[in-house]
């Protein structure tokens, strides 16, 4: 059976996302070392708070060079939040900070002012409808993320800043906050990234890990 | 678990655990777990209730009561809460928020408040629910918290709480209007029609509701689907 890997490098809700792997049928191993990555098929970065401190963690731990090689083998990886965030070049939460730069692009604040001029209240937090960027992303068949989920779901955001990838056609989907739109879903090769939290998602958010673990 | 009305009178409503798988295969967005006489007894025992409570059930999850410091926050976060609210403890030492928010961010840091009409217009901030009077006006403390780093505010009516008469619309749309961040309110619902009359005129974000479905007057699904009838985006 696979074996899906959660870092625990102290970031995250690790114990509801391993609850989520297994809830699914799947293995799960905590990693807590930078070694065991290359142990399993599939890995998960998760991450909450705020950007400099979880790149901060990645680096005490070793975790961040050994997860770029990772990435560039092309073993299946999967950021969540402020997880697929660092995935980018920089933030500038706090200032200007560097991520792991394997994607290109920015994190940005989510504008404060929705497109009417009022107040746009941040964190942008609950359900919030997913809209995909090509109308067959949720495709019959193992390979996509999406798959079995129809374009419209609601799943569950909670987040101050948002991606802004260089390079459009790597965004396979996106919410709608405040008359903006925001990057919801990134993938690049087998790299993978969501903003919203698909282990806090309900059953859909279970049939995207699901997916995941299917690559 | 259990219920009050206005916080006192506490009546056992059954197994914590049981209620919230129910309210999850029903649809809740979001449970609130509030350990409501923890401050008072001085603990926090909520642990185990909230490790059980993420085994099987996938939507966020935000734990209450007792939270005292930095390190109390981090334990809940590890058995699995996704946020955790405080209020005793911010409202004797406010920089507690700062604390949290810059160690977990401010997604993570709910701060509750227990308004407690005195008069028109003006409502005090309660504590060790609902029984000591903090001295502080309400809605100065909603712009402080924000100020400190809540992240989201979730405003209790005691006045409202359990009375199942609608919630204190007034004291909600003069923290809404001006608020930074989401609004929860809670304390009242006693009608589908006092969810939809919070959120168009109290302008709130979300609205926690405990007596409806507690005592079966109502289903999650029910409410959800009423509501959407009225024209208010809520995931079906």
């Amino acid at each position: 059976m696979k074996k899906i890997g959660v870092l625990d490098y102290g970031s995250g809700n690790i114990h509801s996302l391993a609850m989520a792997v297994r809830k699914i049928g799947r293995d799960v191993d905590l990693i807590t070392s930078p070694e065991q990555m290359w142990q399993v098929d599939n890995i998960i970065l998760p991450g909450v708070g705020a950007f400099g401190r979880v790149m901060q963690k990645l680096k005490d731990k070793g975790f961040s060079d050994e997860l770029i090689a990772i990435i560039r083998a092309k073993k299946p990886v999967l950021g969540i939040c402020v997880g697929m965030q660092v995935l980018f070049e920089f933030s500038y939460e706090f200032g200007k900070q560097e991520g792991l730069g394997c994607l290109e692009g920015s994190v940005d604040e989510i504008p404060r002012y929705d497109i009417n001029g009022n107040l746009n209240r941040i964190p942008h937090v609950g359900w919030s409808d997913l809209i995909y960027q090509r109308e067959d992303e949720a495709v019959e068949g193992i390979g996509e993320l999406f798959c079995s989920v129809n374009n419209y779901e609601s799943f569950y955001f909670i987040h101050s800043f948002s991606v802004s990838p260089a390079n459009s056609s790597i965004s396979v989907a996106h919410t709608i906050y405040g008359g903006h739109v925001l990057t919801a879903a990134v993938r690049q090769g087998m790299l993978f990234g969501t903003q919203f939290h698909p282990e806090k998602s309900g059953s859909v958010g279970l049939k995207v890990l699901e997916n995941f673990t299917c690559f | 678990m259990i219920k009050g009305i206005q916080l006192e009178g506490l009546r056992i409503v059954g197994d914590p655990g049981e209620f919230a798988t129910k309210y999850y295969n029903a649809g809740a967005d979001e449970l609130i777990y509030s350990d409501i006489v923890a401050s008072l007894y001085g603990r926090n025992s909520l642990l185990d209730i909230v490790a059980k409570t993420t085994k099987d059930i996938f939507i966020p999850l935000t734990v209450g009561g007792g939270i005292r410091s930095v390190n109390d926050v981090e334990t809940l976060l590890r058995h699995g809460a996704d946020k955790i609210s405080v209020n005793s403890a911010a409202i004797q030492r406010p920089e507690l928020i700062s604390e949290i928010s810059s160690r977990f961010g401010a997604q993570c840091c709910v701060v509750e408040i227990q308004a407690k009409s005195i008069g028109k217009g003006k409502w005090m901030a309660l504590y060790d629910s609902g029984r000591e009077n903090s001295g502080r006006d309400a809605i100065d403390w909603a712009w402080d918290a924000i100020e400190r780093g809540a992240g989201e505010l979730l405003i209790t009516s005691i006045d409202r709480d359990g009375c199942r008469k609608g919630m204190d619309l007034d004291l909600l749309r003069r923290i809404s209007l001006r608020s930074a961040v989401p609004v929860i309110a809670s304390g009242g619902v006693g009608s589908h029609s006092d969810i939809c009359e919070a959120v168009f005129e109290g302008n709130v974000d979300a609205v926690a509701i405990g007596d409806l479905f507690h005592f079966d007057r109502a289903t999650v699904g029910e409410a959800k689907e009423y509501i959407s009838r009225q024209n208010i985006n809520v995931r079906l």
